[in-house]
């Protein structure tokens, strides 16, 4: 109403100067009017209340898309999500066929594009050949290719980590947490033993491990070593104590813990995830803002490998915390068909990935998938509060389709009545729900409805929602015909590492070590009583 | 709720003084119109410099109505923007005084509710 004012104000000057000068001639206020006039319209232009817009700069633009912040005045036209907040990560869920591998394909093409030298891991968990197709298509080759079921994949070493990490994780993947009784003693093996393997500063492995457990040989060689060299004396003394139990009682405790461990250490996958000298190492794949693609069909195994690359990708998200404070680049993470995946710790992981600009994606099927981490659906909570996006693509089951409603909230719809008896008129306004459960039954592939943050400079946010279709992942590179062929990486024996494994794998090799820790013994006690001798002699 | 939508014949207030202007001149019965064209004839004068303001007084003073109506436009327009900020400002402090009230009775009454 003030700018209407404000223009009216001015048009009339504007007339007013007209008659002025015609009756004036060129005087003093002839000049000054039109001054006055041109003020004023400004003025009138500048009160024009502005709706604040918050128009995204910089992001993934998707086509086909309506915005539905207000469901009733829907504006359909192209939506530019923002980077900002496709770097804090979504949460995708849909149906089988409802679209998620393919929109976690179309990101990952626009993020190559858009951020070609960054990089990204995508952690595939349903293992076909055809995602592998559309993800070469789409995106081109990965540098690195690690897969818990093929033969030529890229290898890890597992135990790359910081000895609490390593703790933390084998806790979880191998120890039978069934029986109290023997989910302490299990830890409590892992706890006085991983800590002296990485004491000498050298690669170790998961079969150095198995060795050093169930080898009573490995264990009083590598106490010697470790004292010969002077080493940590706490953590000798603690694994001291541990072997210093008797020997049959102590495998009984944690034959568990062997037989959750025995796959990892002689299976099919042990040398894929227990190379002293990886061809993938996570960490510098990061750094370096390498592509690493990881085939993770779903298995019992591939569940603990999962397990184990999180855990890694949690080491390296608080080292860019802690040790890398500029020029941190960002460093997408996409966990597609990760349902199965999840568990308890990834709710902290996420969080510490998105603080250090490596932004977690998740595509699964189900609420139920991510109550099941945690009683309570604590995990959900924690979830869905650490996310930068929700998108809801085509959902079956009506309970998941209610909560994923809910999500979006709600929205006021007003109307105006008149009450003809006083002439009065009332303005009433209804909470309506902004997406019905229903809708989300009726979804095309790749349709979906989300919400996402707009940021604005000054650190003005707010939640836009839309209903959009994911665009198909583009055909920019040839496909290829068959899983990529890795070549083969040093192999263990011939690699610097620690090497129980090697030395002490069988009775002829472990007999062998015997006889030259006696022989050693045999060499020492002879030199000390020479050196007695010798002392003797001086004394007479 | 009261909104401008329901205001804004408030602003015919800025024809008021166009009306009282086209009123007639009959001397002794009816001389507001011409008592009001001339009174805004001499505040316009003022305004005028002194070389022109002679041929200004001689369009008026020998004009007929048409011309004396058309010699106070200038005037008229500055009342007329005057009326109109005199509305706004009216209006304003009605809306701003009905919505409060209104809306501290909806509070109540939904708190009555709860």
């Amino acid at each position: 109403m003030l700018a209407v004012l404000l223009m009216i104000t001015g048009v009339l000057t504007a007339i007013f100067s007209g008659f002025y000068i015609y009756w004036a001639g060129l005087a003093v206020l002839s000049f000054v009017l039109p001054v006055v006039v041109a003020l004023l319209l400004y003025a009138a232009v500048k009160a024009v209340p502005k709706p604040e817009v918050f128009d995204v700069k910089e992001g993934w633009t998707i086509q086909e898309a309506a915005e539905i912040t207000d469901p009733e005045n829907p504006v359909i036209a192209p939506a530019t999500l923002d980077i900002k907040s496709l770097d804090l990560g979504m949460l995708m869920i849909g149906g089988p066929g409802a679209g998620k591998s393919m929109a976690a394909m179309a990101i990952q093409e626009f993020n190559s594009q858009y951020r070609p030298n960054n990089g990204s891991g995508y952690f595939e968990g349903k293992g076909d050949f055809d995602i592998y197709q559309t993800y070469v298509a789409a995106t081109g080759e990965p540098d690195y290719f690690f897969s818990s079921e093929l033969e030529h994949s890229d290898t890890i070493n597992v135990m790359d980590a910081p000895t609490e990490t390593i703790i933390d994780m084998f806790s979880r993947v191998f120890v039978d947490s069934t029986n109290g009784y023997y989910e302490a003693s299990q830890k409590k093996a892992i706890r006085s033993t991983i800590p002296l393997l990485k004491l000498f500063n050298t690669p170790v492995v998961l079969p150095d491990l198995w060795t050093l457990l169930t080898n009573a040989q490995a264990a009083r060689d590598l106490i010697a070593k470790a004292k010969e060299l002077d080493l940590d004396r706490d953590i000798i003394a603690g694994a001291e104590q541990y072997f210093s139990e008797d020997e049959e009682d102590r495998l009984n405790n944690i034959d568990g813990l062997l037989n959750k461990m025995h796959p990892f250490v002689t299976g099919a996958i042990s040398k894929r995830i227990n190379a002293y000298e990886p061809t993938l190492d996570i960490a510098q794949a990061v750094k370096d803002g390498k592509r690493i693609y990881f085939h993770l069909p779903l298995t019992d195994m591939a569940l603990a490998v999962a397990t184990m690359i999180t855990e890694i990708f949690g080491v390296v998200a608080k080292d860019r915390q802690l040790y890398q404070f500029k020029n941190r680049e960002a460093y997408p993470l996409y966990f597609d068909d990760w349902g199965k995946f999840f568990y308890s710790n990834f709710g902290p992981i996420t969080a510490r990935c998105r603080s250090a600009r490596m932004p977690i994606s998740f595509f699964f099927q189900s609420r139920g998938q991510t109550d099941a981490v945690e009683l309570g659906q604590v995990f959900t909570v924690e979830i869905t509060d650490n996310i930068g996006a929700i998108w809801a693509l085509r959902i079956n089951g009506w309970e998941t389709a209610k909560w994923l409603a809910e999500q979006f909230g709600t929205y006021e719809s007003a109307s105006i009545s008149f009450r003809t008896a006083d002439d009065n008129e009332m303005v009433g306004t209804q909470e309506k729900p902004r997406v019905r459960a229903d809708a989300l039954r009726d979804l095309n592939a790749g349709e979906a409805y989300g919400m996402i943050f707009a940021t604005k400079d000054g650190g003005k946010m707010t939640n836009k929602r839309y209903k959009l279709r994911f665009p198909m992942p583009g055909q920019n590179n040839p496909a290829p015909e068959y899983w990529p062929a890795i070549a083969a990486g040093v192999a263990n024996d011939d690699a610097e590492g620690l090497q129980l494994w090697r030395d002490y794998k069988d009775a002829e090799a472990t007999a062998q070590r015997k006889k030259e820790a006696v022989a050693t013994a045999i060499e020492d006690i002879e030199a000390d009583e020479g050196g007695q001798d010798e002392e003797e002699e001086l004394f007479l | 709720m009261i909104t401008w939508w329901r205001m804004w014949p408030i602003y015919f207030i800025g024809l008021f003084p166009w009306v009282v202007a086209l009123l007639p001149t009959i001397p002794t019965k009816l001389a507001i119109g011409g008592l009001y064209r001339q009174f805004l004839a001499n505040q316009f004068l003022a305004l005028l410099p002194e070389a022109k303001a002679f041929t200004y007084k001689q369009f008026f003073v020998n004009g007929d109505f048409l011309d004396e109506f058309i010699a106070v436009i200038p005037m008229l327009l500055v009342l007329t923007v005057a009326a109109v900020w005199m509305a706004y400002v009216l209006g304003s402090i009605l809306i701003t005084v009905n919505n409060a009230v209104v809306k501290k009775t909806q509070k109540s009454i939904i708190e009555a509710h709860k």
